[in-house]
C-alpha cells in the first residue's frame, strides 16, 4: 500500500501546478471580450474606421463595399468608403474622369446619410 | 575604562546628531536652506500626490507616476509624517528627520556587524550628522537625504539588502536563514517595484559576484542563493506593479549608446565645480574603493569568516561602483549625481568597515574636522531669513491673490510651477502642467484634471524648451483679449470670462502618433481625421496630420490642384478656421 503513496503526492503537485498554470494565464492572458467591446467602440469614431480603411489600397474593394453598405443602409459608412476611394485615386494623381463617378457616388451616398439623419 | 570612553563617545555623538537635527529644522524654518532644494516639483511628488488623494478625494488610479514610484520606504515614511501634521512645511520637514533617523539606525545595524555596538551608534551619529551638514552646506549630493523621489530611498533599501545579506551569510539554522530569505524576498520586491535603480546598484553585483565565488568555493554558493532570493523579487515586483500601480511617466532617454568618456569628464566637471567642503568630502569615495581593491588583495587567502563578510562588502563597493559609472555611462541621459548615492553617502561607512581600529581612529578624526568645517562653513551666513513655517512661496501667493480677485480656480502653468500652485494654494487652486504648445504634460500629476475647463494660464518667463508656454497658442484659443498681470517673473494670463479645454493627447506622443499615421496611406483618411481633430480645438494634431497628407500626395505624385486644396485646409486650421469641417 506505501508503494502506492507516491500517486497521492503526484496528484496533488500536479493540482498545484494547474492552478499556478491557470493563474499565470488568466493573468497574461487579456480579456476577450473586453478587446471586442473596445474594438467596436474603436470603429464606432469615424477616424478610427478613416485609420482602419487607409489599409485598402484599391478604389474599386472599397467601392463594392460602400455599395453594400448602401443596400444594408449604412450611408455613413458607405460615404465614407466612397470617399477614401477618391483619396486613392487623387493620391495616384488619376484624370478627372477616372475620379468623376466615384465623386458622384460619395457626394449621393452623403446627401443619403444626411437625409436618414434628419429623419 | 575602555567601556567608561566608549559610553562617553556614544553619548557625546549621539547627542551630537540630535543636536544637528535641530540645527537643521532651524535652518529649514527660518529658509536657510535652499527652498529650490525642497519646493521643486519632483520633491513636491509626494505632497501633490496625498493633497489630491486625501483631502481633494481624488482617485490613486488615475496618477500618472514618475518611472520609478518611489513607494519604499519614501511613500511610507511621507505617509507617517502626513498623519504627524496636516502644515505641508511640517510634513516635508518631519519627513527629512525620519529619512535622516533611519539612516542613522540602518548604518548603526550595518557597522555593527562588524565593529562592536557602541562604536557603531557612534561612528553612524557622526557620519549623519556630517552627511547633514554637508547637506546643509551644499544640496547636491548631501542634500538628497532631505528630500524624497531623488533615489536616497534606494540607498536605504541598498543598506537594508546588505544588512540581510551578511545576516542570510552568517545565519547557521536552517528557520533562521527561511526567515531572512523571506524577508529578502519581500524587501527586494519593495525596492525593485519602488526604484529599479536597484537592480544595477545592488541585485546586478550580488549576483554577478555570487556566479565569481560559486567557481571558487562551496561555502560562497550561498551569495548566490541570496542573489536568486534578489530576482524573485523582480517578477514579483512586475506581477504586482501591473495590478496595484497606475501608468507610470516613461524615461525620455533609457539605456543606450551614451559615450562613457564624455559622462566620466561630466563627472569629473561637476566635482570640480563643487564647494571646496563638498569635494574634499567626494575624495573618500576613490579612497573608500581604492581601500576595497587593496583590502581584496591582501585578504584574498584569509578563510576566517569575518574576512569573508569584509571581503564581500569590499567587492560590493567595486562592482555596484563600477556597474554604476558603466550603465551611467552608457545611458542617453546627463549624469547625474543622484545615481551614485551609494559612493557618495557610504565611503565612510565602507572605510569604517575594511579599516582596522588604529585607521578607523584616524577616520574618526578625519569626519571630526569634516563636521568642524561644516559648521564654521555656516551656510546660514548669506541667506536672507524667510519664515517658511508661517509663509509659502511668493509667487504662490501673487497668484493666489490674482486668482481670488477674479474668482477663478482652474488654470494651467509648465511643470515647475504647477506643481508648487497646486500643493501650496491657500486659495484652493487647482493647476495643472502642461508643455508649451499648452497640451497636458503627463507626469507626477492626476490625468483625470486634464479634463475640464480652465480660467488662467501661468507663463514662466525665464523658461525654455517644452517648458516655455507659448502665450500665441494660448491666445488663438480666446476671443477675447485676457487681464495680464505679472508676478515676479511669471506672466500671469486671466481669461475674460471665457475658458479653454486642453487637447487630450500630449505633443510629447506626437512622434509615436507620427509613426502610427506613416501607415496610413490615403490622404482622404488622414483629411478625415484630422477634421475629426479640429473639430475637437486639437489644432495641432490636425495640423500634424493634415501635414501627412500633403507629404503622401507629393510623394505619389498627386496633381498640383489636389496638393494645393490640401495646403489650402491646413491654412484654414492654422488660423483656427472651422469652416473646412463638412
Amino acid at each position: 500500500m506505501k508503494e502506492y503513496f507516491w500517486i497521492g503526492e503526484f496528484f496533488v503537485k500536479s493540482i498545484i501546478v494547474a492552478i499556478i498554470f491557470f493563474a499565470v494565464v488568466t493573468m497574461l492572458l487579456p480579456n476577450i471580450k473586453n478587446i471586442r467591446e473596445e474594438w467596436k467602440g474603436f470603429l464606432s469614431e469615424r477616424e478610427n474606421q478613416a485609420l482602419v480603411l487607409s489599409f485598402i489600397q484599391n478604389p474599386v474593394a472599397l467601392t463594392i463595399s460602400g455599395e453594400r453598405d448602401l443596400v444594408r443602409k449604412k450611408y455613413a459608412d458607405a460615404a465614407l468608403k466612397f470617399e477614401l476611394a477618391v483619396g486613392l485615386l487623387e493620391m495616384h494623381g488619376a484624370s478627372p474622369t477616372t475620379i468623376q463617378p466615384y465623386q458622384v457616388r460619395f457626394l449621393d451616398a452623403k446627401r443619403m446619410a444626411e437625409q436618414s439623419e434628419t429623419k | 575604562m575602555k567601556t567608561k570612553l566608549s559610553s562617553l563617545f556614544i553619548s557625546i555623538s549621539c547627542s551630537f546628531y540630535v543636536l544637528i537635527l535641530c540645527w537643521f529644522a532651524y535652518a529649514y524654518q527660518n529658509g536657510a536652506i535652499d527652498p529650490g532644494l525642497f519646493f521643486n516639483s519632483d520633491a513636491l511628488f509626494f505632497p501633490s500626490l496625498f493633497k489630491n488623494i486625501f483631502l481633494e478625494g481624488k482617485h490613486f488610479a488615475d496618477w500618472v507616476l514618475p518611472p520609478s514610484a518611489y513607494l519604499f520606504p519614501d511613500a511610507i515614511l511621507y505617509a507617517i509624517a502626513y498623519v504627524l501634521n496636516k502644515n505641508v512645511f511640517s510634513q516635508i520637514l518631519i519627513f527629512a528627520i525620519l529619512q535622516s533617523v533611519l539612516f542613522f539606525y540602518l548604518i548603526s545595524v550595518l557597522l555593527s556587524i562588524f565593529i562592536r555596538r557602541s562604536d557603531a551608534i557612534s561612528f553612524s551619529a557622526l557620519i549623519s550628522s556630517n552627511i547633514i551638514l554637508l547637506g546643509l552646506y551644499s544640496a547636491d549630493p548631501y542634500g538628497f537625504s532631505f528630500i524624497d523621489v531623488f533615489h536616497f530611498g534606494s540607498l536605504l533599501s541598498f543598506i537594508i539588502l546588505t544588512v540581510l545579506l551578511l545576516k542570510y551569510l552568517s545565519a547557521t539554522s536552517t528557520e533562521g536563514k527561511y526567515y531572512v530569505g523571506v524577508m529578502t524576498v519581500f524587501v527586494a520586491t519593495f525596492s525593485v517595484l519602488s526604484d529599479r535603480i536597484i537592480l544595477v546598484q545592488f541585485v546586478a553585483p550580488i549576483l554577478l559576484i555570487g556566479i565569481y565565488f560559486s567557481f571558487t568555493g562551496t561555502k560562497s554558493k550561498e551569495i548566490l542563493k541570496f542573489g536568486m532570493l534578489l530576482i524573485v523579487g523582480y517578477p514579483l515586483a512586475i506581477i504586482i506593479g501591473r495590478i496595484f500601480l497606475p501608468e507610470m511617466g516613461s524615461l525620455d532617454s533609457g539605456i543606450g549608446f551614451g559615450s562613457i568618456s564624455n559622462k566620466l569628464t561630466m563627472l569629473a566637471t561637476w566635482a570640480i565645480n563643487r564647494p571646496w567642503l563638498i569635494q574634499i568630502s567626494t575624495t573618500l569615495v576613490p579612497i573608500s574603493i581604492f581601500v576595497a581593491l587593496l583590502y581584496l588583495h591582501q585578504n584574498r587567502k584569509d578563510i576566517d569568516q569575518r574576512a569573508a563578510q569584509k571581503r564581500l562588502v569590499a567587492l560590493l563597493i567595486v562592482v555596484s561602483a563600477v556597474l554604476m559609472l558603466l550603465v551611467t555611462g552608457l545611458s542617453d541621459r546627463d549624469f547625474t549625481s543622484r545615481y551614485l548615492l551609494p559612493c557618495f553617502f557610504l565611503a565612510p561607512v565602507f572605510l569604517f568597515v575594511l579599516l582596522n581600529d588604529k585607521k578607523s581612529k584616524v577616520l574618526v578624526f578625519v569626519l571630526c574636522c569634516s563636521t568642524c568645517l561644516a559648521v564654521l562653513a555656516n551656510p546660514e551666513k548669506e541667506k536672507t531669513q524667510v519664515q517658511f513655517y508661517t509663509s509659502y512661496p511668493e509667487f504662490v501667493r501673487c497668484v493666489d491673490a490674482l486668482a481670488h480677485k477674479h474668482g477663478v480656480s482652474r488654470g494651467i502653468a509648465q511643470y515647475w510651477d504647477a506643481i508648487p500652485l497646486h500643493v501650496f494654494s491657500n486659495a484652493g487652486l487647482n493647476v495643472v502642467p502642461v508643455i508649451d504648445d499648452g497640451s497636458p504634460m503627463r507626469f507626477e500629476y492626476n490625468t483625470s484634471e486634464f479634463s475640464g475647463e480652465f480660467s488662467f494660464v501661468v507663463i514662466d518667463n525665464n523658461a525654455a524648451g517644452i517648458y516655455k508656454i507659448s502665450r500665441t497658442a494660448i491666445e488663438g484659443r480666446l476671443s477675447k483679449k485676457p487681464f495680464e498681470y505679472q508676478c515676479y517673473d511669471k506672466t500671469v494670463l486671466i481669461f475674460n470670462k471665457e475658458t479653454i479645454t486642453l487637447p487630450r493627447q500630449s505633443a510629447l506622443s506626437d512622434l509615436r502618433n507620427s509613426a502610427l499615421e506613416s501607415f496610413v496611406k490615403n490622404p482622404r483618411a488622414l483629411l478625415i481625421m484630422a477634421q475629426e481633430e479640429s473639430g475637437k480645438n486639437n489644432h495641432e494634431s490636425a495640423a500634424r496630420l493634415l501635414t501627412e497628407a500633403i507629404i503622401l500626395l507629393m510623394q505619389s505624385g498627386a496633381k498640383d490642384e489636389t496638393v494645393r486644396y490640401y495646403e489650402s485646409v491646413k491654412e484654414k486650421n492654422s488660423v483656427g478656421k472651422n469652416d473646412w469641417i463638412y
